[in-house]
Protein backbone atom coordinates (compact mmCIF):
# COMPACT_ATOMS: atom_id res chain seq x y z
CA UNK A 1 0.00 0.00 0.00
CA UNK A 2 2.76 2.53 0.61
CA UNK A 3 4.49 1.74 -2.55
CA UNK A 4 0.92 1.85 -4.29
CA UNK A 5 1.21 5.96 -2.85
CA UNK A 6 4.82 6.25 -4.60
CA UNK A 7 3.83 4.80 -7.61
CA UNK A 8 1.12 7.19 -8.37
CA UNK A 9 2.75 10.19 -8.41
CA UNK A 10 5.03 8.63 -10.93
CA UNK A 11 2.00 7.37 -13.06
CA UNK A 12 0.83 10.40 -12.92
CA UNK A 13 3.33 12.68 -13.72
CA UNK A 14 3.91 10.46 -17.17
CA UNK A 15 0.41 10.16 -18.34
CA UNK A 16 -1.05 13.03 -21.01
CA UNK A 17 -4.34 14.30 -20.81
CA UNK A 18 -5.16 12.57 -24.46
CA UNK A 19 -4.73 15.93 -26.23
CA UNK A 20 -3.85 14.20 -29.83
CA UNK A 21 -4.73 15.36 -33.04
CA UNK A 22 -6.14 12.99 -35.22
CA UNK A 23 -8.56 12.75 -38.76
CA UNK A 24 -10.87 9.88 -37.71
CA UNK A 25 -9.39 6.86 -36.31
CA UNK A 26 -5.52 6.78 -37.23
CA UNK A 27 -3.43 4.39 -39.46
CA UNK A 28 -0.23 3.09 -37.82
CA UNK A 29 2.46 1.99 -40.32
CA UNK A 30 4.39 -0.63 -38.72
CA UNK A 31 6.49 -1.34 -42.06
CA UNK A 32 6.99 -0.16 -45.10
CA UNK A 33 6.96 -2.94 -48.21
CA UNK A 34 10.10 -1.89 -50.37
CA UNK A 35 13.26 -0.29 -49.02
CA UNK A 36 16.28 0.40 -51.27
CA UNK A 37 19.44 2.18 -51.47
CA UNK A 38 19.97 5.04 -53.47
CA UNK A 39 22.22 5.48 -56.27
CA UNK A 40 23.60 8.75 -56.57
CA UNK A 41 23.42 10.13 -60.56
CA UNK A 42 27.32 11.03 -60.69
CA UNK A 43 26.91 13.50 -63.72
CA UNK A 44 25.41 15.89 -61.83
CA UNK A 45 26.61 18.70 -59.93
CA UNK A 46 24.99 22.12 -59.26
CA UNK A 47 26.20 24.72 -57.10
CA UNK A 48 24.27 26.83 -55.26
CA UNK A 49 24.37 28.06 -51.36
CA UNK A 50 21.59 28.78 -49.19
CA UNK A 51 19.90 25.89 -50.57
CA UNK A 52 16.00 25.76 -48.78
CA UNK A 53 13.93 23.56 -51.30
CA UNK A 54 13.67 22.15 -54.51
CA UNK A 55 10.38 21.78 -57.01
CA UNK A 56 10.95 19.45 -60.70
CA UNK A 57 8.22 21.38 -62.92
CA UNK A 58 8.08 19.69 -66.66
CA UNK A 59 11.52 19.91 -67.43
CA UNK A 60 12.43 22.88 -65.36
CA UNK A 61 14.10 22.26 -62.10
CA UNK A 62 13.47 25.23 -59.73
CA UNK A 63 16.14 25.86 -56.93
CA UNK A 64 15.01 27.50 -53.77
CA UNK A 65 18.27 29.06 -52.40
CA UNK A 66 16.50 31.21 -49.67
CA UNK A 67 18.01 29.41 -47.19
CA UNK A 68 19.55 32.54 -45.21
CA UNK A 69 17.87 35.25 -44.15
CA UNK A 70 18.35 39.19 -45.78
CA UNK A 71 18.91 39.86 -48.98
CA UNK A 72 19.79 37.69 -51.40
CA UNK A 73 18.85 38.69 -55.07
CA UNK A 74 16.70 36.41 -56.39
CA UNK A 75 15.67 33.53 -54.51
CA UNK A 76 14.43 30.91 -56.98
CA UNK A 77 17.06 29.76 -59.78
CA UNK A 78 15.94 27.51 -62.84
CA UNK A 79 17.68 24.95 -63.99
CA UNK A 80 17.43 22.60 -66.42
CA UNK A 81 16.42 18.97 -64.99
CA UNK A 82 20.51 18.14 -65.10
CA UNK A 83 21.46 20.94 -63.90
CA UNK A 84 23.76 21.74 -66.23
CA UNK A 85 21.93 24.91 -67.87
CA UNK A 86 20.65 27.47 -65.40
CA UNK A 87 18.00 29.39 -67.46
CA UNK A 88 17.38 32.26 -64.80
CA UNK A 89 16.13 33.77 -61.68
CA UNK A 90 12.79 35.19 -59.81
CA UNK A 91 11.38 35.70 -56.69
CA UNK A 92 13.05 39.09 -55.00
CA UNK A 93 13.33 40.48 -51.59
CA UNK A 94 13.00 44.08 -51.12
CA UNK A 95 9.86 46.44 -50.97
CA UNK A 96 8.96 47.00 -54.42
CA UNK A 97 6.46 45.76 -56.21
CA UNK A 98 6.13 42.23 -56.58
CA UNK A 99 9.12 41.99 -54.03
CA UNK A 100 8.62 39.96 -50.41
CA UNK A 101 9.88 41.82 -48.10
CA UNK A 102 10.72 39.25 -45.89
CA UNK A 103 11.65 36.06 -47.56
CA UNK A 104 10.25 34.39 -50.62
CA UNK A 105 8.03 31.17 -50.30
CA UNK A 106 9.07 28.09 -50.43
CA UNK A 107 8.71 27.05 -53.95
CA UNK A 108 7.40 23.37 -52.86
CA UNK A 109 4.85 25.41 -51.46
CA UNK A 110 3.54 27.29 -54.55
CA UNK A 111 0.61 26.61 -56.94
CA UNK A 112 2.18 25.62 -60.76
CA UNK A 113 0.17 25.61 -63.55
CA UNK A 114 -0.09 25.69 -67.38
CA UNK A 115 -2.05 28.02 -69.36
CA UNK A 116 -2.27 29.32 -73.13
CA UNK A 117 1.71 27.84 -73.73
CA UNK A 118 3.34 29.22 -70.69
CA UNK A 119 3.97 28.42 -66.99
CA UNK A 120 2.67 29.87 -64.27
CA UNK A 121 3.20 30.00 -60.73
CA UNK A 122 1.16 31.63 -57.85
CA UNK A 123 3.26 32.34 -55.01
CA UNK A 124 2.21 33.65 -51.31
CA UNK A 125 3.19 36.99 -50.11
CA UNK A 126 1.96 36.58 -46.87
CA UNK A 127 3.10 39.82 -45.23
CA UNK A 128 1.18 41.75 -47.67
CA UNK A 129 -1.76 39.01 -47.70
CA UNK A 130 -1.12 38.81 -51.53
CA UNK A 131 -0.92 35.84 -53.75
CA UNK A 132 1.69 36.97 -56.21
CA UNK A 133 1.30 35.08 -60.18
CA UNK A 134 4.61 34.98 -62.65
CA UNK A 135 4.45 33.90 -65.97
CA UNK A 136 7.63 31.73 -65.72
CA UNK A 137 7.61 31.39 -69.24
CA UNK A 138 7.26 34.69 -70.56
CA UNK A 139 10.14 35.91 -67.62
CA UNK A 140 12.69 33.58 -68.78
CA UNK A 141 12.24 34.59 -71.87
CA UNK A 142 13.04 38.24 -71.87
CA UNK A 143 13.07 39.04 -67.65
CA UNK A 144 10.46 41.26 -68.11
CA UNK A 145 7.94 40.05 -66.13
CA UNK A 146 7.23 40.79 -62.31
CA UNK A 147 5.31 38.73 -59.96
CA UNK A 148 1.75 40.67 -59.66
CA UNK A 149 -0.89 39.99 -57.27
CA UNK A 150 -3.76 38.35 -58.62
CA UNK A 151 -5.26 37.84 -54.79
CA UNK A 152 -5.16 40.22 -52.00
CA UNK A 153 -6.97 39.60 -48.64
CA UNK A 154 -7.20 40.84 -45.62
CA UNK A 155 -7.83 37.07 -44.53
CA UNK A 156 -3.76 36.26 -45.24
CA UNK A 157 -3.14 39.90 -44.05
CA UNK A 158 -3.88 39.41 -40.47
CA UNK A 159 -3.19 35.61 -39.35
CA UNK A 160 -1.53 33.51 -41.43
CA UNK A 161 1.01 31.09 -40.29
CA UNK A 162 1.25 29.06 -43.61
CA UNK A 163 -0.21 29.96 -47.15
CA UNK A 164 -0.24 27.41 -49.71
CA UNK A 165 -2.14 28.48 -52.80
CA UNK A 166 -4.07 25.40 -54.30
CA UNK A 167 -5.62 26.71 -57.65
CA UNK A 168 -6.53 29.74 -59.71
CA UNK A 169 -8.26 31.72 -56.74
CA UNK A 170 -7.92 29.18 -53.96
CA UNK A 171 -5.78 29.55 -50.61
CA UNK A 172 -5.27 26.96 -47.92
CA UNK A 173 -4.47 29.27 -44.87
CA UNK A 174 -3.42 27.98 -41.51
CA UNK A 175 -4.42 30.50 -38.78
CA UNK A 176 -3.41 30.81 -35.74
CA UNK A 177 -6.18 31.85 -33.21
CA UNK A 178 -6.03 34.93 -31.42
CA UNK A 179 -3.93 33.29 -28.52
CA UNK A 180 -1.29 31.49 -30.15
CA UNK A 181 -2.61 28.42 -28.79
CA UNK A 182 -3.73 26.77 -31.99
CA UNK A 183 -4.71 26.60 -35.75
CA UNK A 184 -7.56 26.61 -38.55
CA UNK A 185 -7.30 25.01 -41.90
CA UNK A 186 -9.35 27.30 -43.98
CA UNK A 187 -9.78 27.61 -47.37
CA UNK A 188 -10.19 30.93 -49.24
CA UNK A 189 -12.19 31.45 -52.44
CA UNK A 190 -13.85 34.43 -53.86
CA UNK A 191 -13.05 36.40 -50.80
CA UNK A 192 -14.46 33.76 -48.59
CA UNK A 193 -13.13 31.33 -46.00
CA UNK A 194 -14.24 28.40 -44.53
CA UNK A 195 -13.25 26.00 -42.61
CA UNK A 196 -12.22 21.92 -44.19
CA UNK A 197 -14.96 20.20 -42.64
CA UNK A 198 -12.73 16.91 -42.42
CA UNK A 199 -10.24 19.01 -40.27
CA UNK A 200 -12.41 20.74 -37.39
CA UNK A 201 -11.20 17.88 -35.17
CA UNK A 202 -7.83 18.09 -35.49
CA UNK A 203 -8.10 21.87 -35.61
CA UNK A 204 -9.33 21.79 -32.38
CA UNK A 205 -6.04 20.49 -30.95
CA UNK A 206 -4.33 23.18 -28.29
CA UNK A 207 -1.53 24.17 -26.64
CA UNK A 208 -1.07 25.53 -22.86
CA UNK A 209 -1.48 29.17 -22.96
CA UNK A 210 1.75 31.35 -23.44
CA UNK A 211 3.50 27.59 -24.76
CA UNK A 212 4.97 27.66 -28.17
CA UNK A 213 2.87 27.24 -30.94
CA UNK A 214 5.03 25.56 -33.37
CA UNK A 215 4.18 22.55 -31.56
CA UNK A 216 2.05 21.68 -33.52
CA UNK A 217 2.98 22.95 -36.74
CA UNK A 218 3.03 21.34 -39.69
CA UNK A 219 4.75 21.66 -43.53
CA UNK A 220 2.15 21.52 -45.82
CA UNK A 221 2.13 20.60 -49.60
CA UNK A 222 -0.72 20.66 -51.71
CA UNK A 223 -1.04 18.79 -55.50
CA UNK A 224 -3.57 19.72 -58.26
CA UNK A 225 -3.76 16.47 -59.85
CA UNK A 226 -4.83 14.48 -56.43
CA UNK A 227 -6.44 17.66 -55.43
CA UNK A 228 -5.20 16.48 -52.01
CA UNK A 229 -2.63 18.23 -48.93
CA UNK A 230 -0.74 16.23 -47.41
CA UNK A 231 0.53 18.08 -43.93
CA UNK A 232 3.42 16.64 -41.95
CA UNK A 233 4.02 17.26 -38.19
CA UNK A 234 7.20 18.94 -37.13
CA UNK A 235 7.01 18.07 -33.56
CA UNK A 236 4.43 15.35 -33.91
CA UNK A 237 4.63 11.75 -35.25
CA UNK A 238 1.90 12.25 -38.13
CA UNK A 239 0.93 12.96 -41.25
CA UNK A 240 -2.45 14.46 -41.83
CA UNK A 241 -3.94 14.20 -45.47
CA UNK A 242 -7.32 15.94 -46.65
CA UNK A 243 -8.71 16.24 -49.94
CA UNK A 244 -9.24 20.02 -51.17
CA UNK A 245 -12.70 20.00 -50.68
CA UNK A 246 -12.43 19.06 -47.07
CA UNK A 247 -14.88 15.83 -47.25
CA UNK A 248 -12.03 13.21 -46.75
CA UNK A 249 -8.94 12.57 -45.09
CA UNK A 250 -6.80 10.30 -42.80
CA UNK A 251 -4.16 10.79 -40.40
CA UNK A 252 -1.48 8.26 -41.03
CA UNK A 253 1.15 7.00 -38.00
CA UNK A 254 4.31 5.83 -38.70
CA UNK A 255 4.54 3.89 -35.12
CA UNK A 256 2.58 2.12 -32.47
CA UNK A 257 0.66 5.68 -30.53
CA UNK A 258 -0.04 8.97 -31.21
CA UNK A 259 2.04 11.67 -29.80
CA UNK A 260 -0.11 13.18 -26.87
CA UNK A 261 0.48 17.34 -26.73
CA UNK A 262 0.35 17.70 -23.64
CA UNK A 263 3.08 15.11 -22.76
CA UNK A 264 5.41 16.84 -25.55
CA UNK A 265 4.80 20.22 -23.81
CA UNK A 266 5.77 18.37 -20.84
CA UNK A 267 8.69 17.46 -22.05
CA UNK A 268 11.99 19.75 -21.75
CA UNK A 269 12.14 21.29 -25.23
CA UNK A 270 15.68 19.80 -26.50
CA UNK A 271 14.51 16.43 -25.62
CA UNK A 272 11.08 16.67 -27.56
CA UNK A 273 10.97 14.80 -30.65
CA UNK A 274 11.74 16.07 -34.11
CA UNK A 275 9.39 14.37 -36.45
CA UNK A 276 9.09 15.22 -39.95
CA UNK A 277 11.00 17.92 -41.70
CA UNK A 278 10.08 18.80 -44.93
CA UNK A 279 7.18 16.88 -47.39
CA UNK A 280 6.81 16.73 -51.34
CA UNK A 281 3.01 15.98 -53.03
CA UNK A 282 2.46 14.24 -56.59
CA UNK A 283 -0.71 12.68 -58.05
CA UNK A 284 1.07 9.48 -57.00
CA UNK A 285 1.29 10.32 -53.43
CA UNK A 286 3.25 11.85 -51.39
CA UNK A 287 6.60 11.45 -49.84
CA UNK A 288 7.69 12.78 -46.27
CA UNK A 289 11.60 13.10 -44.50
CA UNK A 290 11.76 11.92 -41.17
CA UNK A 291 14.34 12.62 -38.32
CA UNK A 292 12.67 10.68 -35.33
CA UNK A 293 15.83 11.66 -32.76
CA UNK A 294 15.34 14.89 -30.19
CA UNK A 295 15.49 18.13 -31.68
CA UNK A 296 18.63 18.67 -29.80
CA UNK A 297 20.04 15.37 -31.75
CA UNK A 298 18.51 17.43 -34.73
CA UNK A 299 20.09 21.50 -34.37
CA UNK A 300 23.49 20.01 -32.84
CA UNK A 301 23.71 17.43 -35.38
CA UNK A 302 24.76 14.76 -33.07
CA UNK A 303 22.26 12.02 -35.02
CA UNK A 304 22.75 12.42 -39.25
CA UNK A 305 20.12 9.78 -40.23
CA UNK A 306 16.89 10.77 -41.67
CA UNK A 307 13.84 8.63 -43.79
CA UNK A 308 12.25 9.39 -46.37
CA UNK A 309 8.80 7.61 -45.95
CA UNK A 310 6.62 7.49 -49.53
CA UNK A 311 3.09 6.56 -48.92
CA UNK A 312 0.11 6.89 -51.40
CA UNK A 313 -3.15 9.00 -50.95
CA UNK A 314 -5.12 5.98 -49.38
CA UNK A 315 -2.02 6.21 -46.67
CA UNK A 316 -0.72 3.25 -47.89
CA UNK A 317 3.33 2.85 -46.93
CA UNK A 318 4.91 2.30 -50.45
CA UNK A 319 8.83 3.00 -49.96
CA UNK A 320 11.24 3.74 -47.65
CA UNK A 321 14.81 5.35 -48.43
CA UNK A 322 17.12 5.83 -45.36
CA UNK A 323 19.67 8.47 -45.87
CA UNK A 324 22.95 9.03 -43.85
CA UNK A 325 22.58 12.33 -43.66
CA UNK A 326 20.01 15.08 -42.83
CA UNK A 327 17.66 15.59 -45.73
CA UNK A 328 15.82 18.65 -45.66
CA UNK A 329 13.97 18.77 -49.10
CA UNK A 330 13.39 16.88 -51.92
CA UNK A 331 11.29 16.18 -55.05
CA UNK A 332 11.24 13.56 -57.80
CA UNK A 333 11.12 13.53 -61.25
CA UNK A 334 8.50 11.29 -62.16
CA UNK A 335 9.27 11.14 -65.69
CA UNK A 336 13.02 10.80 -65.46
CA UNK A 337 12.77 8.82 -62.50
CA UNK A 338 15.20 11.10 -60.93
CA UNK A 339 15.31 12.13 -57.11
CA UNK A 340 16.74 15.51 -55.59
CA UNK A 341 17.40 15.77 -52.21
CA UNK A 342 19.17 18.41 -49.99
CA UNK A 343 21.53 17.97 -47.81
CA UNK A 344 21.25 21.12 -45.61
CA UNK A 345 24.45 20.46 -42.97
CA UNK A 346 26.51 20.24 -46.77
CA UNK A 347 24.43 22.64 -48.58
CA UNK A 348 24.47 20.25 -51.19
CA UNK A 349 21.72 18.94 -53.83
CA UNK A 350 22.10 15.38 -55.00
CA UNK A 351 20.24 13.68 -57.97
CA UNK A 352 19.42 9.94 -57.07
CA UNK A 353 17.95 7.23 -59.50
CA UNK A 354 14.40 6.39 -57.92
CA UNK A 355 13.50 4.25 -60.59
CA UNK A 356 12.27 2.20 -57.85
CA UNK A 357 10.36 4.40 -56.14
CA UNK A 358 8.15 5.39 -58.67
CA UNK A 359 7.84 2.08 -59.58
CA UNK A 360 6.59 1.38 -56.06
CA UNK A 361 4.92 4.81 -56.47
CA UNK A 362 2.65 3.88 -59.58
CA UNK A 363 1.95 0.37 -58.89
CA UNK B 1 17.45 -10.87 2.93
CA UNK B 2 16.65 -10.28 -0.72
CA UNK B 3 13.08 -9.45 -0.07
CA UNK B 4 14.53 -6.79 1.75
CA UNK B 5 16.79 -5.56 -1.31
CA UNK B 6 13.89 -5.64 -3.22
CA UNK B 7 11.93 -3.59 -1.40
CA UNK B 8 14.95 -1.25 -0.45
CA UNK B 9 15.07 -0.73 -4.16
CA UNK B 10 11.90 -0.60 -4.78
CA UNK B 11 11.16 2.42 -2.45
CA UNK B 12 14.42 3.91 -3.93
CA UNK B 13 13.42 4.19 -7.23
CA UNK B 14 9.71 5.57 -6.42
CA UNK B 15 11.05 7.47 -4.00
CA UNK B 16 13.32 9.38 -6.79
CA UNK B 17 10.52 9.32 -9.67
CA UNK B 18 8.25 10.99 -6.51
CA UNK B 19 10.95 14.04 -6.31
CA UNK B 20 10.97 14.26 -10.11
CA UNK B 21 7.31 14.55 -10.36
CA UNK B 22 7.58 17.13 -7.39
CA UNK B 23 9.84 19.08 -8.90
CA UNK B 24 8.26 19.06 -12.77
CA UNK B 25 4.77 20.38 -10.69
CA UNK B 26 6.97 23.18 -9.47
CA UNK B 27 8.48 24.01 -13.03
CA UNK B 28 4.67 24.10 -14.15
CA UNK B 29 3.95 26.62 -12.00
CA UNK B 30 6.66 28.99 -12.77
CA UNK B 31 6.07 28.18 -16.34
CA UNK B 32 2.36 29.69 -15.71
CA UNK B 33 3.73 32.73 -14.55
CA UNK B 34 5.59 32.97 -17.81
CA UNK B 35 2.70 32.25 -20.21
CA UNK B 36 0.14 34.37 -17.80
CA UNK B 37 2.69 37.19 -19.19
CA UNK B 38 2.60 35.46 -22.60
CA UNK B 39 -0.97 36.00 -22.56
CA UNK B 40 -1.27 39.49 -21.52
CA UNK B 41 1.75 40.64 -23.92
CA UNK B 42 0.19 38.63 -26.93
CA UNK B 43 -3.33 40.10 -26.70
CA UNK B 44 -2.18 43.28 -27.84
CA UNK B 45 -1.03 42.18 -31.18
CA UNK B 46 -3.39 42.68 -34.22
CA UNK B 47 -2.55 39.19 -35.60
CA UNK B 48 0.59 37.07 -36.32
CA UNK B 49 2.01 36.34 -40.44
CA UNK B 50 5.74 36.99 -40.80
CA UNK B 51 7.11 40.11 -40.72
CA UNK B 52 4.81 41.25 -37.96
CA UNK B 53 5.73 42.99 -35.23
CA UNK B 54 5.63 41.13 -31.74
CA UNK B 55 5.99 40.90 -28.40
CA UNK B 56 6.59 39.05 -25.43
CA UNK B 57 9.02 36.05 -25.51
CA UNK B 58 11.74 35.95 -28.10
CA UNK B 59 14.73 34.58 -29.59
CA UNK B 60 18.35 35.78 -30.47
CA UNK B 61 19.64 32.87 -33.04
CA UNK B 62 17.36 31.67 -35.50
CA UNK B 63 17.54 29.78 -38.65
CA UNK B 64 15.40 28.99 -41.51
CA UNK B 65 13.16 26.47 -40.74
CA UNK B 66 9.40 25.64 -43.02
CA UNK B 67 6.46 25.29 -41.42
CA UNK B 68 7.28 27.56 -38.41
CA UNK B 69 7.38 31.12 -37.33
CA UNK B 70 9.44 32.44 -34.26
CA UNK B 71 10.11 35.73 -32.96
CA UNK B 72 13.66 36.95 -33.39
CA UNK B 73 14.55 39.69 -30.49
CA UNK B 74 16.78 41.09 -33.42
CA UNK B 75 13.76 42.90 -34.79
CA UNK B 76 11.13 42.16 -32.94
CA UNK B 77 9.45 40.32 -35.81
CA UNK B 78 8.13 37.42 -36.95
CA UNK B 79 10.30 35.68 -38.90
CA UNK B 80 10.03 32.30 -40.94
CA UNK B 81 12.23 29.63 -38.65
CA UNK B 82 13.22 28.52 -35.58
CA UNK B 83 15.04 29.60 -32.69
CA UNK B 84 18.36 26.96 -31.75
CA UNK B 85 17.99 24.76 -29.10
CA UNK B 86 20.30 26.84 -26.55
CA UNK B 87 19.44 30.02 -28.27
CA UNK B 88 19.62 33.36 -26.15
CA UNK B 89 16.09 34.59 -25.26
CA UNK B 90 15.08 38.38 -24.91
CA UNK B 91 11.47 40.14 -24.57
CA UNK B 92 10.41 42.16 -27.20
CA UNK B 93 8.04 45.43 -26.01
Amino acid sequence: MVSALFIVPVLVSCKGNGNILSIGKPEFVSEFPRTGQLKEIESFNLNEIGLRSVKVVDTLLFVDKAGVFGNIGNAWVIYSLDGKKEYGGCMRTGNGPGEFPYSAPYVSSCYFFNDNDSLFVHAPNRNKGQILELNITRHLQDSSQAPHPVIETGYMQSNSWAVNPCGKGKVLITQPNDYLTGFQRLMYENDTVRQLAVTRDIDKATISPGGDVNLIAKVVRYDAAADMFVEAMLYLNQINIYSADGTEGKTICVGKKLDDVSVVEKTPEAERGRDYISVSAWEEGFGAIYFGGTILEYQQRLVNDTQIQFFDWEGNPKYLVELPYQASAFDIDFKNNVMYVINKAEDTLTAYDATEIVQSMRN
Amino acid sequence: MKRFAFIATLVAVVGAASVTYAFSQKNQKDLSDLQLTAIEVLSDTEGVKEGDKGSGLCYKDIHTEDGSLVLYCGSCTYLSGTHDTFAGTGTCF
